[in-house]
């Protein structure tokens, strides 16, 4: 950007800059479907999905509790399901050798997944 | 190598005579043209295939000739890589598309865009977000057996979801108090909220020509007030964020 175009800025706009790559590097622009790392690279990128599926869940579920429209019992299953989830998670990151910024996304306004 | 017309910009004035030359080059340093259809026109130049690779220079390039156009002619800015194989595509384009093209010239007429992004390092940030959670409050739960695991699962996640409601509301009310002003100065808007978990606010303003100055110092006034935020103001730019069509 040429610098007459900015108006205003505070002192650094480096910062800005990098955090704006971060929207372009949210998701990666392709599978690597090298044959060596395919199974990896399609791991990586279903995990992050579910990941999202099950954050969005455990949204939900707070909701639910909070709006007390859930009995006890289906409060307690609810908290058995929610933390077996979590934890199968754990299991699968470990497998495939993935860490918790592996699976991140942007997700606009609900910010990162991560 | 194959030769295609790029086109940069629909323009609003009738300039397909020959006294109306915009003497600018364009990506292939073949000079910009203008190809008529009624009283609308596109501005084109010819481009190698090669010469429409995605890169940031060319893009940049792109952007300088769409500015250049744009300080002589009231226009809507074309994606970058709009190609066509010849003048006669060009002019179809524009019949095909003319009422939609009229409407959005309409529009953006002696109008200027501008971008903000506010940057918030909530590290630094003196936060304070509502961290009380009462189990009181949540009777069922409070009643299941105290030493069920699932309980005090429910429960750490309850706080954590408490907490990052907080969170939004704050940056909320701090979005509210930054966009609310400058809403009212500008023409149209479009607000992206937490972009990142850092830029909290990503928005582009169309602001009428005769208001820009007082916009900027709304801006510069907003700036001094919020002392921990960090602010990016860029422009007046060509209207791209403020022109919609699907062309046919």
């Amino acid at each position: 950007m040429n610098d007459d175009k900015i108006i205003i800025k505070s002192e650094s706009i480096d910062e800005i800059a990098e955090e704006l790559e971060k929207v372009e590097n949210a998701l990666p622009n392709r599978i690597n479907a090298d044959p060596d790392n395919v199974e990896h690279g399609l791991a990586k990128l279903v995990l992050t999905l579910i990941e999202l599926i099950r954050k969005l869940v455990e949204k939900q579920s707070m909701r639910r509790i909070e709006s007390d429209s859930l009995t006890e019992e289906e409060i307690e299953r609810l908290g058995e399901t929610l933390m077996k989830l979590e934890n199968k998670m754990s299991e699968l990151k470990e497998i495939f050798g993935l860490k918790d910024e592996d699976l991140n996304l942007n997700l606009g306004p609900l910010g990162d997944l991560m | 190598m194959k030769e295609y017309k790029c086109i940069y910009a629909i323009l609003d004035s009738d300039v397909k005579s020959s006294d109306h030359k915009p003497e600018i080059m364009g990506l292939d340093s073949s000079p910009v043209y203008f190809v008529g259809f009624r009283d609308i026109s596109a501005a084109v130049s010819n481009v190698n295939q090669d010469k429409m690779k995605v890169s940031s220079d060319i893009a940049f390039s792109y952007e300088k000739i769409i500015e250049d156009l744009w300080m002589k002619y009231n226009l809507l800015p074309m994606r970058f890589g709009s190609v066509m194989k010849n003048d006669t595509n060009v002019i179809e384009i524009m019949k095909k598309n003319y009422s939609d093209f009229i409407d959005n010239l309409k529009k953006v007429e002696n109008k200027s865009e501008f971008g903000l992004e506010i940057l918030c390092d909530l590290n630094k940030t003196d936060f304070k977000t509502d961290n009380t959670f009462n189990l009181n409050n949540y009777k069922k739960l409070k009643q299941l057996d105290k030493n069920s695991v699932y309980r005090n699962y429910l429960i750490d996640k309850l706080k954590q979801h408490k907490s990052e409601d907080s969170f939004m509301k704050k940056i909320d009310d701090i979005i509210e108090e930054i966009h609310s002003p400058l809403k009212k100065l500008s023409y149209l808007s479009n607000v992206t909220k937490m972009v990142t978990t850092k830029i909290i606010l990503n928005a582009t303003y169309l602001v009428k020509n005769d208001m820009k100055d007082e916009f900027i110092q709304t801006t510069q006034q907003i700036k001094r007030e919020k002392k921990d935020l960090k602010f990016l103001l860029t422009g007046p730019w060509p209207p791209y964020n403020f022109v919609n069509l699907s062309i046919k």
